[in-house]
């Protein structure tokens, strides 16, 4: 996912000449086209994301685009009142890159799991968080969140993610992609853990089962239209996140459904729990070892449908 | 004749001070007493901030309050500019005033919504760094407090403005020797704080932080070689008000009516 993001937005800044790339010292040789192209518009700001945050919010004030990049833990759990003050307080257009989303760095230990910072970040006002499931959405919702001009959390992968889509998707801030049409019960989930469901979807299907899948790449502004629909019309409802059952996507949503008074919908939540993850090694075991993976999640809902 | 200018403007800010704060019952008095003259000495000796400071639509000068508790004195400064009405300026913390006890980004003249310290100089360094990109030559004056020094966030400042060669940023240091508690020498190592900018590859100078020919001078020869320049300003908590100077009461307190009456008289005005 990384490799699309600064593929996308070398492309991008061609045209923007006001897109500027901060780094917190991460991305070796990632960024080799960009710097060449663009030499006075990338800055490695070194292992000091506090300033770096600030940094992007004095670029934003002189009318520049910055874009701040580094591991999703340290860009968010280290500037997380600069980015409430200096970013979000005076609304300004700084895209906060946390890469190495939810267990993606799952054997670098729990000090690199960014597993809360959709929790963290969710109640600070003005700021849009936007979650792609797999590289062609975060190609697509990027052009998109450069054209909000709203402050923006974009918390994307590491590399080598499965593809969901064929193609490149049409998105819009704010309005939830379907993944897959079925009926009865519906997945909502958010990032790349989405691919998980999407393939567990097609051993269902075998099994008679046949739920849709939404992608809720953004977390805020929630698609609050579409979770109205989706409560109408399907019975059991399941949210999927690689993030703590805390603050996240279902916190976002079970806020949306107590807010409105709604009783009608079965609910599975699947998430990591309220925990710190150990002694996980690479992404595929976290997963399994947190009922995650594909054919868990298989099972998991084939359960749930009997309730 | 220019210093007794600056020294009679800042007489009134001080008067206008202590007469906003006595009125409201807010804090910080004594935080805003020690920056008033090198607020003064920047506003107002036309040297280097002229007009428009922090025009937000076509930012050139900026100006920071990075110790933004000492929101009362800027204020008071920007209303002798024009920045704000005086109408404007009595609403200070009432309801329905962007006149908070910090500065808000809202106000006409503040560009950061200042009042979390360790943010100020991060923020010039952005706006600078913009200038750098643009290759424009603007001036970016910002004043902090020593006990902001206890930062993390002021170091990484720091330390990115000389490494990654940005110019123009002028930074002072109010040091009145204390903090929100205690004395800041007691708290961290803060000293010697000339030699720490120094090592982070500032241009420094340590002077009187009240004396207008210091400052001006200072202010001056930033103007010739506008490298990044820390001026360490040793100045006096309650600056100007003899039972205030150097009691860290009135940090948080606010005068009553015989205090206030007292302190005016101090510095040469009438109820």
């Amino acid at each position: 996912m990384r490799n699309a993001f600064v593929e996308e937005i070398t492309k991008i800044s061609k045209k923007n000449k006001k897109i500027v790339i901060l780094v917190g010292d991460i991305g070796y040789k990632l960024y080799d086209d960009f710097k060449i192209a663009y030499p006075k518009r990338f800055y490695n700001c070194g292992v000091a994301e506090a300033n770096m945050t600030t940094v992007a919010a004095g670029l934003a004030l002189k009318g520049f685009k910055p874009i701040t990049y580094t591991i999703a833990t340290f860009n968010v759990y280290k500037t997380v009142e600069q980015i409430k003050v200096d970013v979000a307080y005076p609304n300004l257009p700084v895209i906060i890159v946390g890469v190495g989303a939810g267990l993606s760095y799952s054997g670098l230990g729990s000090t690199h799991h960014a597993t809360e910072d959709i929790g963290v970040l969710r109640s600070i006002p003005n700021l849009n968080i936007v979650v792609p499931a797999d590289p062609s959405e975060l190609r697509s919702l990027l052009k998109e969140i450069i054209k909000s001009k709203k402050p923006t959390y974009l918390r994307i992968g590491k590399r080598g993610e499965k593809y969901i889509y064929k193609n490149i998707p049409n998105t819009k801030i704010g309005k939830a992609n379907y993944l897959v049409r079925g009926k009865k019960i519906c997945i909502i989930g958010c990032g790349n853990i989405l691919v998980n469901a999407f393939y567990a979807i097609k051993k269902l299907n075998k099994k008679n089962i046949f739920p849709s899948l939404v992608s809720m790449h953004t977390i805020k502004p929630l698609d609050t239209k579409l979770l109205k629909k989706i409560f109408k019309s399907y019975t059991h409802i399941v949210v999927l996140e690689e993030h703590s059952e805390i603050g996240g996507l279902a916190g976002a949503v079970s806020e949306f459904y107590t807010d409105n008074n709604y009783k009608n919908n079965n609910f599975l939540k699947m998430n990591i729990g309220n925990k710190f993850v150990l002694k996980t090694g690479h992404q595929n075991h976290a997963f399994q070892k947190l009922n995650l993976n594909e054919k868990q999640i298989m099972n998991r809902i084939e359960r749930f449908i009997k309730k | 004749m220019q210093i007794n200018r600056l020294k009679k403007i800042s007489d009134k800010v001080r008067y206008e001070t202590i007469k906003l704060i006595h009125k409201t019952k807010t804090a910080h008095l004594g935080s805003c007493l020690s920056c008033i003259d090198i607020l003064v000495a920047n506003y107002f000796s036309n040297i280097i901030l002229r007009s428009n400071v922090n025009f937000k639509s076509k930012l050139k000068d900026t100006f920071v309050l990075s110790k933004g508790h000492a929101a009362p004195a800027l204020y008071v400064v920007l209303q002798m500019k024009g920045y704000i009405s005086k109408k404007m300026l009595n609403t200070y913390s009432k309801p329905n005033s962007y006149l908070e006890e910090h500065p808000n980004i809202k106000i006409n003249g503040v560009l950061v919504s200042s009042g979390s310290l360790g943010h100020g100089l991060s923020y010039v360094a952005g706006v600078a760094l913009g200038d750098q990109i643009n290759k424009k030559n603007n001036y970016h004056v910002l004043v902090m407090s020593d006990g902001e020094c206890n930062e993390g966030s002021t170091w990484e400042a720091a330390m990115f403005i000389t490494g990654k060669k940005i110019n123009n940023i002028l930074a002072f240091i109010d040091c009145n020797k204390w903090q929100a508690t205690e004395k800041t020498s007691d708290i961290m190592n803060l000293d010697p704080m000339k030699q720490k900018w120094q090592a982070f590859g500032w241009k420094t100078y340590e002077i009187d932080g009240h004396n207008f020919s210091s400052l001006i001078n200072v202010i001056k020869k930033f103007k010739k070689n506008p490298k990044p320049t820390a001026v360490i300003c040793r100045t006096i908590k309650g600056k100007g008000v003899s039972f205030m100077e150097n009691d860290n009461l009135w940090h948080y307190r606010s005068p009553d009516k015989k205090e206030y009456l007292k302190a005016i008289k101090e510095i040469g005005f009438k109820k």
